[in-house]
């Protein structure tokens, strides 16, 4: 059997497989659907349509095939329209056509003054679609440059206050070293240590070293994150103290990573490779989230699959 | 050996399938623990007085469903079993049919009318900037008619709550970066608490607002709703999902110490026959 007559027969097979459990659906009642006790045949081919969308989208995990594609294409499209749709009944055809258009198309109707002022925006947005002529394409560059100075002027100051002045602010705050944060303080600057010399060397001490290091920061944070362990005050004043350290310490090696005028070396190359670990663990905390996401939207289509359309759950 | 390192992907699909498919039908039951992000969210309008006014704005559109659905569901009872009221509105225009239907679907449950208890506002063109500011001047100015075509003038709901300044609770579920310009805007310009519903892409780059304070909390992915619903006592589709996670952390965390063992047991055979040729 060629490689050809194979997927023609794993399709032929998926497809009769769908039509079947389809049928059985009708046969067992579960089809069509009823709203308030009445056949409602709208949401049951809806529900068939969106169990074979969702087939065909996980028929790419097989391999990449014609039927992917078109209900990809599909998606975008539906995707594209609704979008048109919305923006166009809900803000321009109440706000625009029927304030200031419809008024003017209509000669026994006068336009409201206030809505005069209107034609503002729609004229700049006409000017805007002159960027699809090459020959009028510079009137275009006025809406854009009135735009990009009006959203500079109202973004910069809320910015800086909420994404730059707000972190520095709470990256530098008190902390109170009792003895068990002194203590926890030089567990974590060993395990630092340990982590760049590590980093900075190759063999097997290397890896031992990095092993241990990794174990120890899951030890902390597993701690850390201990409900029985913070609900002693001292304990959870000390993990406090090293979060707040951790996080100045994080910044300031990140930004020597970032540093790009001296060559990294001696201190400015240990502080590097510091950031270097605090860098790989956010990208490995988002990762993880990315996973978990992942799965969260196929156990979203499997619990559709099983429960809305083969009625299962 | 070899033909374990040399397994073909498909077939990891399809364990993770038949692993998720049977967690799904046929769940365990596993403890939840509230984490302290999202429970600082329900505390929060736990404590909120009857009549209070949040505002929810629903930014994401129906990809992101399966995470953020159930966060939306389980903060809008949580609102309607305490006499809240609630505004929604989204950024998102592919997201504004499935916000609408989701306020309209669960004022029902709990007898709520729209206009009185809830309004959805919907869809606002225009730059979120200059929309939020829009609604710190006035809600009816902003949206001047809900996606039914009322007006939303002569809406009770809008008698005390003129703006966001009016609002008592800010909470913004997104699908993308919303939540940075509703703390920009929002939050930070008037004073208002705010708190974060969010897929779990999304969450990681969320806790730096935490930590400053500029979000009170924070229900991040279907783990969050679970959470949440655990804590109304509602369980519901976050709940559900629970096992089916688990059971996916499990198989992945499996593959993974399978694949690393192959992978160092290779790694070994390798330098063995390279000493055995040097020798």
């Amino acid at each position: 059997m060629t490689e050809k007559d194979k997927n023609t027969l794993i399709l032929a097979v998926c497809v009769a497989v769908f039509i079947g459990a389809n049928i059985v659906l009708f046969i067992t009642g579960h089809f069509p659907s009823r709203t308030g006790g009445v056949p409602d045949w709208g949401q049951t081919l809806g529900l068939m349509a969106a169990a074979l969308m969702s087939f065909a989208m996980f028929s790419f995990l097989y391999r990449d095939n014609p039927i992917f594609r078109a209900v990809e294409n599909l998606f975008v499209g539906l995707g594209l329209g609704v979008t048109l749709y919305v923006m166009w009944y809900l803000n321009l055809k109440p706000e625009v056509y029927d304030r200031l258009i419809s008024p003017m198309l209509d000669p026994s109707v006068d336009v409201p003054g206030a809505d005069l002022v209107l034609i503002i925006p729609v004229l700049m947005g006409v000017m805007m679609l002159t960027r699809l002529s090459g020959r009028h394409g510079w009137i275009s560059r006025y809406p854009i440059a009135f735009l990009v100075g009006y959203g500079s002027g109202f973004s910069i100051q809320p910015m800086i206050h909420s994404l730059i002045l707000k972190q520095v602010e709470k990256t530098i705050v008190p902390v109170q070293m009792s003895a068990a944060a002194w203590g926890l303080c030089a567990l974590v600057a060993v395990v630092a240590v340990l982590g760049a010399y590590a980093a900075s060397k190759g063999g097997r001490l290397a890896v031992g070293l990095k092993i241990a290091a990794a174990a120890v920061a899951l030890a902390y944070v597993i701690a850390a994150n201990t409900p029985s362990l913070n609900a002693r005050p001292q304990l959870a004043e000390a993990f406090r103290a090293v979060d707040l350290l951790l996080i100045v310490l994080g910044v300031l090696c990140v930004l020597c990573y970032f540093f790009f005028s001296a060559e990294h070396k001696g201190a400015l190359g240990a502080a590097s490779r510091v950031g270097i670990i605090f860098l790989m663990v956010a990208f490995g905390a988002t990762f993880g989230y990315t996973v978990m996401a992942r799965e969260s939207l196929v156990i979203g289509r499997i619990q559709f699959l099983l429960g809305d359309w083969l009625g299962l759950l | 050996m070899r033909k374990a390192r040399e397994l073909d992907v498909r077939w990891v699909f399809l364990a993770l399938a038949a692993a998720l498919t049977l967690a799904v039908r046929f769940p365990f039951s596993q403890p939840i623990t509230p984490s302290p992000a999202v429970k600082a969210v329900y505390d929060y309008i736990e404590a909120l007085p009857e009549g209070s006014t949040i505002l929810i704005a629903t930014d994401y559109d129906p990809q992101a469903r399966a995470e953020v659905v159930p966060i939306t569901q389980a903060l809008l009872r949580h609102a309607f079993s305490r006499g809240i009221r609630v505004i929604g509105m989204t950024f998102w225009p592919d997201g504004a049919p499935l916000g609408a239907r989701l306020f309209r679907d669960i004022g029902d449950e709990y007898g709520k009318t729209s206009g009185v208890d809830y309004v959805y506002l919907g869809y606002k063109f225009g730059g979120m900037a200059q929309v939020i500011t829009n609604m710190g001047e006035s809600f009816t100015s902003a949206f001047p008619a809900d996606p039914e075509g009322n007006r939303t003038a002569t809406m009770p709901v809008f008698e005390e709550v003129r703006n966001l300044r009016s609002v008592d609770y800010l909470i913004d579920i997104a699908a993308g970066e919303t939540v940075t310009a509703w703390v920009m805007y929002g939050a930070d310009k008037y004073r208002i608490p705010m708190a974060a519903g969010c897929t779990a892409v999304v969450g990681p780059d969320l806790y730096v607002f935490m930590n400053t304070g500029q979000l009170n909390g924070l229900i991040a992915g279907l783990r969050g709703a679970a959470d949440y619903e655990v804590l109304i006592g509602s369980p519901d589709l976050g709940v559900r999902g629970m096992p089916a996670q688990s059971a996916a952390h499990g198989m992945i965390v499996l593959f993974v110490i399978v694949a690393n063992v192959l992978y160092f047991r290779k790694r070994l055979s390798l330098r063995s026959r390279r000493q055995a040729e040097r020798d």
